[in-house]
């Protein structure tokens, strides 16, 4: 009983969050219309053309053939042009929706993330989150474009079928009810089975496909340890695996489909027994016989087709949900302020208190920081001590919940976004490339940047080497498929970027994981040669580019603890040593 | 396509023959319903009794049982195939990279391995288990329901056959003339996607270069172009669900009202008129079961040309035909080696010689691409050498077969590969008989063990994927431990150039100092210490052997030694 009830809510829950996106396709209202009535003539169109052939053999085989055979003859051609035209107008209009509906829906997306960026969104970071996003997009449009027409068809046209035969005869169309019920209804029995195995088969290939990944990383190891051929035995175990998943779930499959066949069956052959019994009773013009069995047996084909895409509403529902939390995230911050860019430098934290939300505790506390024109700071500290958020809430990703960040004695709050963040260039720890050339990938923030330009930021970057020594120089394409770039190569490419945006202030945030010597030395080398030049943040994890600041501050538990310069902060054995002493582990 | 990349095996022959007959089946139980159904019509509207037609009602309800039963054999069956296939390709895939060793992924992209071994099958199952059995019924089935109409009238069938034919060349011709232009489309509809992807996954650079709206207008163009450039295309391409559909109606429609003409005019039994109405459908829906899985398996014919151009690699080096027994001891000889890696034109190696005696410790030093790793690669016989020789205690390793001569080396490498499992399961990986106690020994050894023992869960401790829950330092030695444990003549130590803590360090030194006497040793050298502690020193240049000697000869001597020297100096004092 409650199991049943609790279906109901679930079934209710995702109605409510699939339809919630309806009043996002507002400007398609008139395409969905469409969509809908096309695909009920096209369905209606079929019955009616199997319904006159149905009508014409029982009228002839009565010998009470119509007069004017021409005029059926006319009849059913014209409704068999109209049911293939109808057939054709519902795969263009539903394309046609489709088209416009992905295109909504991703550039929303696409602004949806934009606002929310770089927070987490459902606790996934934005990379994983854009292809789950794009993914779900593509479900939402399949549903609007294809499904909820045929929904709205399997609804309409069995029911249009059962009164034509309720007209023809009351007692067959009560008999035929219940059937249309149960086969609706027969994928929603299997529900939760199917979902559990449809699970069950995700799981398995996600672990075949990381072990096969392993497989190939590993091989080297593998034949070191000549343990191939244990690991290939573990990997054909885990298709036998995927394998038992995939049969249960065909077994399942393949029952629903043998139910809903015979059910079909079955009410075609319940209809002839009563047709049959009123026929002999002298209720029932026996022409209309092959008629009844046509509408009988056309009357649920519209049901059976979209029964199979029952199961799949519980992907939908959670598609459903990613997709409108992505595209109701609120702008982060406001863009009202209407001041010049200053013209001082100096940064200033004053008691900046912050947290990602009122149910998280406070990343920052009180924090205050003044960092004058053309110093070189390192912002050092454990993994969430707040280095990152400093760098966030400089570049306005967010807003301080008290305290205020000002640039040249100017709140931050009062500068029009893109003027804040002209003055500012960031290299992120996690750097992207876009699949776009080198020279592309460079200009991302001064997309009008000469040639010149960009080869003197690689020169200061010292990428200029690498670069030059692809066989397409600044033309090659990063990114999949292009120029395999080392961390180190992608890091240089980066602070390209942002040297040539000639922004006042720099933010680095410095790679945690391997580099290799030459680009660790590089590293280094760049921020001796911009010091002085500019302001510089820096997010430190190794030891070697902490020493390089003027300054370092070491942030701990969203304050500052220390604050000074490496041989006076080594000299007191506090935080910092303790920092230092473990070595530059990755923060 | 083509149906010999897996038809060979004789199991899975059995289960497409399988999945025909039982699809075979379901055709001629759909005809037996529709035949009985025209006779039960028929002699009702002959003025038969009820009582004569139930017999027939009987028949029709026990052939919708067998019916419903064969559909789900069918699924059953086409799961079996489905799996036959997906188990004899995966086995075949795994044992080919196998053979084809670690310098595949110098040709093949690891991303790209994987999408064939694993989506690369799941997608081409779907050719042998669906449309192959679909095709031979639509042929046997349409055939066999056409004679069984000509028993009865010639020309109900003659006219069925026409339409039958026409329904797949109009496919077919449709599809040739438009595929063309559709793939165009799905090809557009694919960069769009990777761009946006593109676009999103890079969202925190783009908006805080200030590029967002920039961008934002890029994407929107390109959205727009392609639905314009994509619905000029469909609206010819999708004519096609109208015509087959036309095609289908219109035989049915033809047959319906032809024979009604010749029953009014007496010339046919009613009962034929009954019959090739309900049979024609019957006709008409293996056809359209192959139209919906070809689709499937066009997708998945993708998949055809990368499975059979991998299964075409040849591996790199091939395993001697009588294999020369294992030598007794472990020194190691270059002579006169060159080599380049495949699809590169720049020598790696070039007329390289040198030699490591039975338990000396060798530091090979030199700057990133002087060649220091490729000698692991054809110690290991990853390659073979475009010439020259590699010898292991007087053998050539050609002779040596490739079990063996891997038995002969432990490896550490710089980006050494830690299995998702416990770190007693890696630390057994090398020798899968190890006791616990020969676990602590090496992981003694290698200054792993209190670490291990600090952790709640101890050796049983899952490391995650690739060892993802330890630091670079507690990877390596864990990696030396393992390297230890199997127990080899010859030790290879690829030494991790930076990141690396101190405490890790000077675990790794008295690592090697634990060994050093007791096994050859060649370790690639970054550090001074470690290379102040060698034996004897190469050093690498372009591939060539430019100095060799004791680390007190090379460091009067200046030279390239010399410049690594001081850059290891200025890195040790930032």
């Amino acid at each position: 009983m409650s199991k049943g009830s609790t279906s109901r809510v679930d079934f209710l829950d995702s109605a409510a969050s699939i339809l919630g996106l309806i009043p996002l396709l507002k400007g398609h209202r008139l395409k969905l219309f469409l969509t809908v009535l096309s695909a009920i003539c096209s369905h209606s169109g079929m019955l009616v053309s199997l319904g006159v052939a149905g009508w014409l053999a029982g009228r002839v085989m009565t010998g009470t053939a119509p007069g004017g055979l021409f005029a059926v003859f006319l009849w059913l051609a014209g409704s068999i042009v109209a049911t293939a035209a109808a057939r054709w107008w519902q795969a263009y209009i539903s394309h046609a929706l489709a088209f416009s509906v992905i295109e909504t829906l991703q550039l929303g997306v696409y602004d949806g993330l934009a606002r929310a960026a770089p927070l987490d969104i459902l606790g996934l970071h934005t990379g994983e989150l854009a292809s789950v996003a794009i993914s779900d997009a593509a479900l939402m449009e399949h549903f609007y474009a294809h499904t909820l027409a045929d929904y709205c068809a399997a609804i309409l046209v069995p029911l249009m079928a059962l009164i034509a035969i309720f007209y023809v005869e009351p007692a067959i169309g009560i008999g035929l009810l219940p059937f249309l019920f149960f086969v609706a209804s027969v994928p929603y029995w299997f529900s939760r089975r199917a979902q559990r195995q449809g699970s069950a088969i995700l799981g398995n290939l996600g672990a075949l496909n990381a072990e096969t990944v392993e497989f190939i990383l590993g091989q080297r190891e593998l034949i070191i340890f000549g343990r191939g051929q244990d690991f290939l035995n573990r990997l054909m175990r885990r298709t036998s695996s995927v394998s038992a998943a995939q049969r249960q779930y065909g077994a399942r499959a393949g029952l629903e489909q043998a139910l809903i066949d015979f059910l079909t069956g079955s009410s075609v052959l319940v209809s002839v027994f009563i047709a049959i019994t009123r026929i002999n009773d002298g209720n029932l013009d026996g022409s209309l016989l092959p008629l009844i069995v046509v509408l009988a047996g056309g009357a649920l084909v519209p049901i059976v087709e979209v029964s199979q895409t029952a199961r799949k509403l519980g992907e939908l529902k959670a598609g459903a949900r990613r997709i409108l939390a992505i595209l109701r995230q609120p702008s982060q911050v406001a863009d009202t302020g209407k001041a010049s860019a200053p013209l001082g430098r100096a940064i200033r934290f004053q008691n900046v208190t912050f947290a990602y939300d009122a149910n998280r505790s406070e990343v920052l506390k009180g924090l205050d920081l003044a960092i004058p024109a053309g110093s070189l700071v390192a912002l050092a500290g454990r993994s969430g001590a707040g280095k990152s958020t400093v760098m966030n809430l400089l570049l306005r990703f967010r807003d301080p919940s008290a305290g205020t960040i000002s640039i040249g004695a100017l709140d931050i709050r009062d500068l029009p976004l893109d003027t804040l963040r002209s003055l500012i260039a960031y290299v992120p720890q996690d750097i992207h490339l876009f699949n776009e050339t080198i020279a592309d990938n460079i200009r991302l923030g001064r997309p009008d940047a000469s040639m010149a330009d960009v080869d003197e930021a690689c020169l200061m970057a010292q990428a200029d080497n690498f670069i030059k020594a692809l066989p397409d120089g600044y033309e090659t394409m990063c990114g999949e498929g292009g120029a395999k770039l080392s961390g180190g190569e992608r890091q240089r490419l980066a602070i390209a970027r942002a040297l040539v945006t000639k922004a006042p202030i720099i933010l680095l945030d410095e790679a945690s994981s391997n580099l290799d010597t030459e680009s660790e030395r590089a590293f280094g080398q760049v921020v001796d040669l911009i010091r002085g030049s500019r302001t510089v943040i820096l997010i430190a994890h190794r030891p070697s580019t902490i020493r390089r600041a003027d300054r370092i501050v070491v942030l701990q538990d969203g304050a500052i603890v220390e604050d000074g310069s490496h041989a006076t902060l080594a000299a007191q054995g506090g935080a910092y040593t303790r920092l230092i002493g473990e070595g530059g582990q990755p923060a | 396509m083509r149906a010999q990349l897996v038809l060979g095996s004789s199991g899975i022959t059995r289960w497409t023959l399988a999945s025909v007959a039982v699809g075979l089946l379901i055709v001629a139980c759909g005809s037996g319903q529709a035949m009985l159904l025209a006779a039960i019509l028929a002699e009702v509207l002959s003025d038969m009794t009820a009582t004569s037609v139930t017999p027939l009602l009987l028949g029709l309800g026990g052939i919708l049982v067998v019916r419903a039963v064969s559909i789900w054999l069918a699924e059953l069956v086409a799961q079996a195939c489905a799996q036959a296939v997906k188990a004899d390709l995966r086995k075949r895939l795994l044992s080919h990279l196998l053979v084809l060793g670690p310098g595949v992924t110098l040709v093949r992209q690891t991303g790209e391995l994987q999408a064939t071994i694993v989506s690369g099958v799941e997608a081409l199952e779907i050719y042998y288990s669906r449309y192959l059995p679909a095709v031979a019924i639509a042929i046997i089935g349409c055939t066999g329901i056409v004679l069984v109409i000509a028993a009865l009238d010639w020309v109900s069938a003659l006219l069925l056959a026409f339409c039958l034919l026409a329904f797949p060349m109009v496919d077919e011709a449709w599809m040739r003339w438009r595929m063309p232009k559709g793939s165009g489309v799905f090809a557009a509809m694919g960069a769009f996607a990777a761009y946006l992807l593109d676009s999103l996954q890079g969202i925190v650079s783009i908006k805080a270069f200030g590029a967002a709206d920039a961008r934002r207008s890029v994407l929107a163009a390109k959205a727009t172009a392609l639905r314009q450039q994509a619905m000029t295309t469909l609206r010819v391409s999708l004519l096609r669900s109208g015509l087959t559909s036309f095609v289908m109606l219109s035989g049915i429609g033809v047959l319906v009202f032809v024979n009604a003409l010749r029953v009014d005019s007496g010339n046919l039994a009613p009962y034929v008129l009954l019959v090739t109405f309900f049979l024609a459908p019957e006709a008409f829906r293996p056809l359209s079961r192959v139209e919906k899985e070809f689709h499937t398996a066009w997708a998945a014919s993708g998949a055809i040309a990368p499975i059979e151009s991998f299964l075409a690699l040849s591996p790199a080096v091939v395993e001697p035909l009588r294999s020369a027994d294992k030598p007794s001891i472990g020194d190691v000889a270059f002579a006169d080696v060159s080599f380049a890696y495949p699809q590169s034109t720049d020598t790696a190696l070039s007329s390289l010689s040198f030699h490591v005696s039975e338990k000396e410790f060798v530091a090979l030093v030199g700057a990133s691409g002087a060649g220091k790793s490729t000698v692991t690669a054809l110690l290991l016989r990853f390659f073979d050498p475009s010439s020259g020789r590699i010898y292991v205690g007087g053998v050539d390793i050609r002779d040596l077969s490739l079990k063996d001569l891997h038995s002969l080396v432990s490896v550490v490498s710089q980006d050494t590969f830690l299995f998702r499992g416990t770190i007693a399961d890696n630390l057994r990986f090398g020798k899968p008989e190890a006791t616990d106690d020969d676990l602590c020994a090496a992981a003694r050894a290698a200054h792993i063990a209190d670490f291990i023992e600090s952790l709640p869960q101890g050796y049983e401790t899952e490391i995650g994927e690739r060892g993802i829950l330890l630091s670079g330092g507690q990877r390596q030695r864990l990696s030396i431990a393992r390297a230890l444990l199997k127990d080899a003549p010859i030790l290879i130590l690829d030494e991790a150039t930076s990141n690396v803590d101190a405490q890790s360090e000077k675990a790794i030194q008295a690592a090697f100092e634990a060994v050093a006497g007791k096994r050859t040793m060649l370790v690639i050298a970054h550090r001074l210490s470690t290379i102040a502690r060698a034996d004897r020193i190469l050093v690498l240049d372009g591939g060539r052997l430019v100095k060799t000697g004791t680390p007190a000869e090379l460091g009067r001597s200046g030279g390239a030694y010399g410049d690594l020297l001081a850059a290891e100096m200025e890195r040790m004092t930032q």
